[in-house]
């Protein structure tokens, strides 16, 4: 696979929930996330695309410490950051940013925009105090705002222009990675525009590297270097963007990449997949190729037998069909 | 025939007039629609694409007789024949879920959580069509079948909570086409959707429009699924038709500088950068003056400020509201 220098990688990553259903309270285990491995390399943009549930978000926040992993192991410059304490923890928070989808929900209405940015600098005193106007005015400059704005309050602002905020804040500390998850999808086509390249201007002047979700494969395709598909809990296919979209060898990756609505403008097109199935609970994972009762390429041994993740001319892919 | 015509429909909220603030109790209430008309035939499905807050939920809503208390309509709503909007209370009730009928964006929030699907369905055929419960609840199990859950006669007693997403939403669909309307409506019903799940959902849209020759009104924000799904499309701003054609010609020939610029703003390849439209969505009670969407409009003119252009015809059931339409401006783009 492509190289360069990784940053953040994860090692057989296991999220597991304990939950109880029913009167008796039986106790089911909810497989979230299921031996996920991935690198973010340096300047990169790795993509988590996947249908609801399936554990983008799980993975994301695993890699934030805002949820316990069950196991594995995360990699931050090659040191295992279960072992990082004190100053090298609060680094590693420092250097790992996160974008929410909601940029209504993630700022307190009762700050005024100064107080949201300087607050990270604040916490990690990573600046004078007396440094603090000049240091928001320069992250507001970065995102296209004007510094007027600093003393107004979230409710006063547009959908875009909040998520201009947002962004603004993930780079108060001046992090390597960015975690966005679907930093886009509450926004209108002609503001998720402008987030785009506004994301794609950051990533090159700030050298930022991403982990980035987002359920729209148009924009993925468009923003990311390389995509891991996940499939209740697992990664099922990961390549480089390119090869991916050009030629999906999955049959999950080929169904998701067919039913994506597209414009062609100069001929009729359509989309043949017949699928009819819904996607399966994780809590009542399929035996054998957990994709198998969607599948229509499915062989017997996918009833029966769970394809492993392997190497298959440059990618990685679980799937009987390439396993022979 | 034209099953469903709208005529110079527009919607107003109205200020609060016991507003405390005394300034805004003078000022004129708000206009949300402005004249808007379209017409629906049967086996037809016509889009209303645009973004949020441009007025396609609310132009719903007056279809549907069920504007917000604080909301009023003018201009005509003429379907098979006859003027809806002077129609009682009463007798538009009566043609709600009957004869016209909504999918709407939320399935969760429009079922009813205590009551089994298989009941809601049979309901509806209980109150329009005066069924016995008995012979409802086989029909409901017929409407399951038709849009394709699996398992239809054990699913009938399900809550809503036992399905998924994708299910909810194919009972949701189930429920507006069980009485076999005339009209459809369907605001957004794949936005809280996966890909996947859209794709059914649409592609029963479409096999509905055909078995059934319904005239279906399909809104949406995504191009894409107006460019695979309907027939004549209408891309609205501001409360305003700014363009509307058949859908072919319209991706053909986009004219307006706002559908150039909402297809300038979709990624198509890496190696073509995005040209996104400038400026924010305005709100409905600060539009600019002249054309409503100059202010953001990368061809904007002295002339475009002033006056607000019509809908003009540019060519065959092809209308633009540009002063610059005829110009060909998508290759300059
Ligand atoms: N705190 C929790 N307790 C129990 N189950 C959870 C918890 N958080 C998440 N899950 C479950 O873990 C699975 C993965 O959830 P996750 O939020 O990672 O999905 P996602 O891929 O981000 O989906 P979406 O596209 O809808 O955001 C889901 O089945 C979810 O219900
Ligand atoms: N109950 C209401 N009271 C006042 N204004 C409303 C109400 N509902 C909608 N509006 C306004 O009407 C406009 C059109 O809304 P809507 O039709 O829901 O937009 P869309 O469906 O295109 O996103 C918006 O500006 C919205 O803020
Ligand atoms: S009328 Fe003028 S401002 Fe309006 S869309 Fe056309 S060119 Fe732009
Ligand atoms: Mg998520
Ligand atoms: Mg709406």
């Amino acid at each position: 696979m492509e190289n360069g220098l990784e940053i953040v990688s994860v090692l057989n990553l296991q999220k597991y929930y304990t939950t109880r259903s029913g009167f008796l309270g039986r106790k089911n285990i909810l497989k979230a996330v299921d031996d996920v491995s991935f690198k973010i390399k340096k300047d990169k943009v790795f993509a988590l695309v996947g249908e609801s549930g399936c554990g983008k978000s799980t993975v994301a926040r695993t890699i934030l410490l805002l949820t316990e992993k069950t196991a594995g192991t995360i990699f931050f410059n090659n040191r295992d950051i279960s072992t990082l304490k004190g100053k090298d923890l609060k680094a590693y928070r420092r250097f790992v940013q996160i974008i929410f989808q909601d940029p209504f929900a993630s700022l307190n209405p009762r700050m005024r925009i100064y107080d949201t940015l300087s607050e990270p600098l604040k916490v990690h005193k990573t600046v004078p105090v007396k440094m603090y106007k000049e240091r928001v005015a320069t992250l507001l400059d970065q995102v296209g705002l004007n510094h007027s704005v600093m003393n107004r309050y979230p409710h006063e602002f547009s959908g875009g222009q909040r998520q201009r905020i947002c962004i603004a804040r993930a780079l108060a500390l001046s992090p390597g990675v960015i975690v966005a998850d679907e930093p886009l999808s509450s926004l209108d086509v002609s503001i998720q525009a402008q987030i785009l390249n506004l994301l794609k201007e950051l990533k090159v002047k700030n050298s930022l590297s991403f982990l980035f979700i987002s359920h729209d494969l148009n924009i993925v395709q468009y923003f990311s270097d390389e995509v891991g598909v996940m499939y209740l809990g697992k990664i099922v296919e990961q390549a480089p963007s390119e090869e991916l979209f050009s030629k999906p060898m999955h049959p999950y990756t080929e169904m998701l990449l067919n039913c994506i609505p597209k414009i062609n403008r100069l001929q009729n097109s359509s989309n043949g997949y017949d699928d009819k199935t819904d996607t399966p609970s994780p809590l009542n994972i399929p035996k054998g190729c957990p994709f198998h009762p969607r599948c229509p390429k499915r062989l017997k041994q996918c009833e029966l037998v769970q394809p492993v993740l392997k190497e298959y001319n440059g990618r990685a892919i679980a799937c009987h069909l390439y396993l022979i | 025939m034209s099953f469903l015509k709208v005529k110079d429909l527009s919607v107003f909220f109205k200020r609060n007039t016991n507003d405390t603030q005394k300034a805004f109790a003078y000022k004129k209430d708000i206009q949300v629609v402005n004249t808007v008309s379209f017409e629906i035939e049967p086996s037809q499905i016509f889009g209303i694409v645009g973004e949020s807050g441009c007025g396609k939920s609310i132009t719903a809503y007056s279809l549907m007789g069920i504007l917000p208390n604080n909301a009023y309509s003018e201009g005509e709503i003429i379907f098979n024949g006859q003027n809806l909007t002077t129609l009682s209370g009463e007798q538009r009730r009566k043609l709600r879920g009957n004869q016209i009928s909504m999918v709407f964006q939320e399935p969760m929030t429009s079922l009813n959580p205590v009551f089994t699907i298989g009941y809601q369905i049979a309901e509806v055929l209980m109150t329009h069509k005066g069924f016995n419960k008995g012979k409802a609840m086989t029909k409901a199990v017929e409407l399951l079948n038709a849009v394709k859950i699996p398992s239809p006669e054990l699913r009938v007693k399900d809550y809503p909570h036992q399905l998924s997403g994708g299910m909810r939403q194919r009972v949701m669909i189930a429920m507006a086409i069980a009485c076999t309307p005339a009209i459809l409506i369907a605001d957004e019903p794949t936005t809280a959707l996966d890909v996947t799940i859209q794709s059914q959902i649409l592609k029963l849209i479409d096999k509905i429009k055909k078995d059934m020759g319904m005239s279906i009104l399909l809104i949406t924000h995504d191009l894409g699924i107006v460019y695979e799904n309907t027939d004549r499309v209408c891309v609205m701003y501001a409360g305003r038709f700014l363009e509307t054609a058949k859908t072919i010609e319209l991706f053909k020939n986009p004219r307006h500088p706002y559908t150039i610029g909402l297809l300038k703003s979709l990624p198509v390849n890496k190696n073509i950068p995005l040209s996104p439209i400038p400026g924010i969505v305005p709100r409905p009670d600060n539009l600019p003056e002249g054309c409503k969407f100059s202010n953001r409009c990368l061809f904007a003119l002295e002339a475009c400020k002033e006056q607000e252009p019509d809908l003009m015809p540019v060519s065959d059931e092809h209308y633009v509201r540009c002063i610059r339409a005829g110009e060909h401006l998508w290759k300059m783009a």
